[in-house]
């Protein structure tokens, strides 16, 4: 081993990291050298306190670790360290280092309201991209020592830091063992995405409904972790991942629980009959128009057959094109700057609303349609579980366009047949407990 | 409470099971045994199910968690098929008459103009499908049926009691009990036959026999009020002349307030949703059988491959008259599955739990 090896392989590293510093320092009268990444922790104020919380006598480079919290580590995990925004001291001739606690540069968001899912009368603190703030606000919520936090490594240098987070008087402690092992299992891929977690703790990239309910909010956690449900926290992510997910998380939000229990009730039905309506109200449209007008009442029918009197093409075509423009439009104005975000809602608004009617490319009737189901897909809890139903909808539509409504109930048995048989780890996807 | 909860979706499978048929075959079925009086056939049919329910549920209460072929296999490689294979059998000729005759239903009522072939690929993929998903599967989507389709399907059928003239129920009592030496009684038996599925049900679900009588007894009058329906509005003449006596009933209904023309569209879609929990049932319980009896055969090839008979063999029945024939071809199989199968669990039953208890 070379005596300076820890200096030397730091800069050597530096060479190609510029953000990385390495400077000589005098610390209560034993020369060493800091290193840090600038770009992650405040070097002025850094060096400030790090001479502050050492007392006016001369020490040697053992005490200094003592003194200051210091944590010794090899040459070969010293770069790492510093990646995660520590700050290394290395001894006079470069040979030892530890490593200790710096002040980070100011990269974090402070605790913010909801960005997506905002909720009405019920604390209102979201999470943020930091893991640790994450644990800390979750501790918040939930004051107990039963809240087990562990942390896991995942393999591969890109993967990011995960916390698992779960109550241990509730949750199964099988349940837990089962994902710590899938999620300590060697990867295929890095694990940045929710998607690659995904992948990770159910072995499939291949599923339409997701093992993991994403929430931002604290309080929306511990309300699953009570129901021994885990959370999964990813650094960089502002949401949690609790997982194992469950219809519930389609139309419960603990929200509703600051409401009356009847009122809650009502909510909750409100939010199943939107599920039904944005998965069945196209597929109905084209099953009536096209296969079965016979079973409308005949005046019903009638003024249906009027409003599509000049429409030039099948019921199907007509709303799969119009369906296919709601799609674009929802999918421009999730990115669009606020400022153009009226623009589009404007432009959208009159050519879905207006023009096209007038144009007699499709009746009023699909207008009203699309606009309903729109509106029921969003009453979803969760963009992951809208999102599935406004992709289910398509198959139910061609179902219906086929069989009528024959097809669209034959589309909407198979649905529910294939959302019994999920069950992550083993726990049935299908349970209201 | 949590023992309650975990034995609610096989009581809810059982009334969807029966559901299926009791408003779907049940009253056409009963009514062609005889002239009059059709609540003493039924009457007959309840206590015959009732019976055959009593032996299988004692035979399944002496080895908890075992089903069918679990029973049969250790008999020996001929004593084992002898059983299983008309059981078996059986199975597959009711997913066949409940398909086929549902396809019919539908292409009266939905879509006169599309081939039977094309009905009967939906419907065989879709029983196939809840199959390949496995029975716990069905039972939980049952529990989702049932919340969904049994206030449809209630409403649908108490809105028939608008056209009802309850002088049609005279004359009450036939004293010659002439359905007795018909066979048509005993092609009919098919309507007591869905209590055979809960000889599956002990791997998935443990029963209680006390809350399974308890389920049959709304079950049971479901069935008679199933059957005066259509004679109430119709009169018994008539309707012994209607092959969907139900559908004809519903037809009859007009509601005013509703949107749609005729109520009859909510039963189709009810009754719908319960024949493919019944149908997949058994397709799944098919292949249950014969992968535990051949292990060497997985379940989901077995499962395909019944479900392309099933689709195959519906194509071959040209219509509804060949139907009907069938239903008497198979009366000895009939009777075989509804008599003989729970008698052989009671037999088992016994000689287990005795062997269990000397040892």
């Amino acid at each position: 081993m070379r005596a300076n090896s820890c200096l030397a392989d730091l800069q050597q590293a530096a060479a190609s990291r510029e953000d990385l510093k390495i400077e000589p320092f005098v610390l209560r009268g034993t020369p060493v050298w800091i290193a840090g990444l600038e770009s992650l922790i405040q070097r002025a104020k850094t060096r400030y306190e790090l001479l502050g919380s050492l007392p006016e006598i001369s020490c040697s480079f053992e005490e200094l670790a003592a003194r200051l919290f210091g944590e010794f580590v090899p040459s070969s995990e010293l770069l790492g360290k510093l990646l995660q925004g520590k700050l290394a001291v290395l001894s006079g001739d470069g040979s030892r280092a530890f490593v200790l606690e710096s002040e980070p540069a100011e990269l974090r968001r402070t605790v913010d309201l909801p960005k997506e899912e905002t909720i009405v009368g019920a604390p209102s603190a979201a999470f943020v991209e930091d893991l640790n703030t994450n644990v800390g606000l979750l501790r918040q919520t939930f004051v107990s020592a039963d809240l087990q936090v562990e942390y896991v490594s995942l393999r591969g240098s890109a993967d990011k830091r995960i916390a698992l987070v779960y109550l241990r008087s509730e949750a199964p402690p099988q349940l837990v063992t089962e994902i710590r092992g899938r999620l300590s299992a060697p990867s295929r891929q890095p694990v940045r995405s929710d998607q690659a977690l995904i992948s990770q703790l159910t072995g499939t990239r291949w599923q339409l409904i997701s093992p993991l309910y994403n929430t931002e909010l604290p309080e929306q956690v511990s309300e699953e972790l009570l129901r021994g449900r885990v959370a999964i926290l990813m650094d960089g992510q502002c949401t949690a991942a609790i997982t194992p997910s469950s219809i519930r998380n389609f139309f419960a939000m603990f929200s509703d629980k600051h409401f009356p229990y009847p009122l809650m009730l009502a909510i909750r039905a409100v939010r199943i009959i939107g599920l039904l309506v944005a998965l069945l109200l196209p597929g109905l449209y084209v099953a009536l128009i096209a296969v079965n007008p016979e079973t409308l009442k005949i005046e019903l029918a009638l003024s249906l057959a009027m409003s599509r009197l000049d429409v030039p093409y099948p019921a199907f075509i007509e709303i799969i094109i119009m369906l296919f423009i709601i799609e674009m439009v929802v999918e421009a104005s999730l990115r669009l700057p606020k400022s153009i975000g009226p623009t589009i809602t404007m432009v959208g608004g009159i050519i879905l609303g207006q023009a096209v009617v007038q144009a007699q490319l499709v009746s009023n009737l699909v207008i009203i349609v699309l606009a309903a189901t729109t509106i029921a897909n969003f009453t979803l809890v969760g963009f992951n579980n809208a999102l599935t139903i406004r992709f289910l909808k398509y198959s139910i539509v061609c179902l219906s366009a086929m069989y009528g409504v024959m097809g669209l109930f034959a589309g909407l048995i198979g649905f529910i047949l294939y959302m019994s048989s999920i069950r992550w780890y083993g726990i049935p996807f299908m349970r209201l407990r | 409470m949590q023992r309650n909860a975990s034995r609610l979706p096989t009581y809810l499978f059982i009334v969807g099971t029966h559901t299926g048929l009791i408003f779907f075959l049940y009253a056409h079925a009963t009514l062609r045994t005889t002239a009059y009086a059709h609540w003493q056939p039924a009457i007959v049919y309840i206590c015959i199910e009732a019976l055959c329910l009593f032996l299988l549920l004692a035979g399944l209460a002496r080895v908890p968690g075992k089903d069918f072929a679990d029973l049969f296999i250790p008999l020996g490689k001929v004593a084992s098929l002898l059983l299983l294979a008309p059981l078996v059998a059986y199975f597959l000729l009711v997913s066949l008459m409940v398909m086929r005759s549902f396809a019919e239903l539908v292409r009266i009522m939905f879509v006169a103009n599309t081939p039977m072939w094309a009905l009967l690929a939906l419907l065989v993929l879709l029983f196939m499908f809840g199959a390949f998903m496995g029975g716990d599967s069905i039972l939980r989507a049952n529990v989702v049926f049932s919340a969904l389709f049994l206030p449809v399907l209630l409403f649908a059928l108490s809105s028939c009691f608008k056209n009802a003239d309850f002088h049609y129920l005279y004359p009450l009592w036939n004293s010659s009990f002439d359905f007795l030496r018909k066979q048509e009684f005993y092609s009919s038996m098919f309507v007591v036959s869905p209590f055979l599925v809960i000889g599956m049900l002990p791997p998935l679900s443990p029963l209680r026999p006390r809350g399974v009588f308890l389920t049959m007894l709304p079950i049971w009058a479901l069935c008679l009020i199933a059957l005066h329906i259509p004679i109430l509005v119709f009169g018994t003449p008539a309707a012994r002349l209607l092959v969907f006596p139900f559908l004809a009933t519903m037809d009859s209904v007009s509601l005013l307030w509703l949107v749609f023309d005729r109520v009859t569209l909510f039963y189709a879609v009810s009754i719908m949703a319960f024949v493919s929990v019944h149908a997949s049932f058994l397709l799944w319980s098919i292949g249950r059988i014969v992968h535990k009896r051949f292990p060497k055969c997985p379940e989901k090839p077995v499962i395909a491959a019944a479900a392309v008979a099933l689709f195959v063999w519906g194509l071959m029945i040209p219509g509804w008259d060949w139907l009907q024939n069938m239903l008497f071809w198979e009366t000895w199989l009939r009777i075989l599955a509804v008599f003989a199968i729970p008698a052989a669990v009671l037999w088992r039953g016994l000689i287990l739990s005795r062997r269990r208890a000397a040892s």
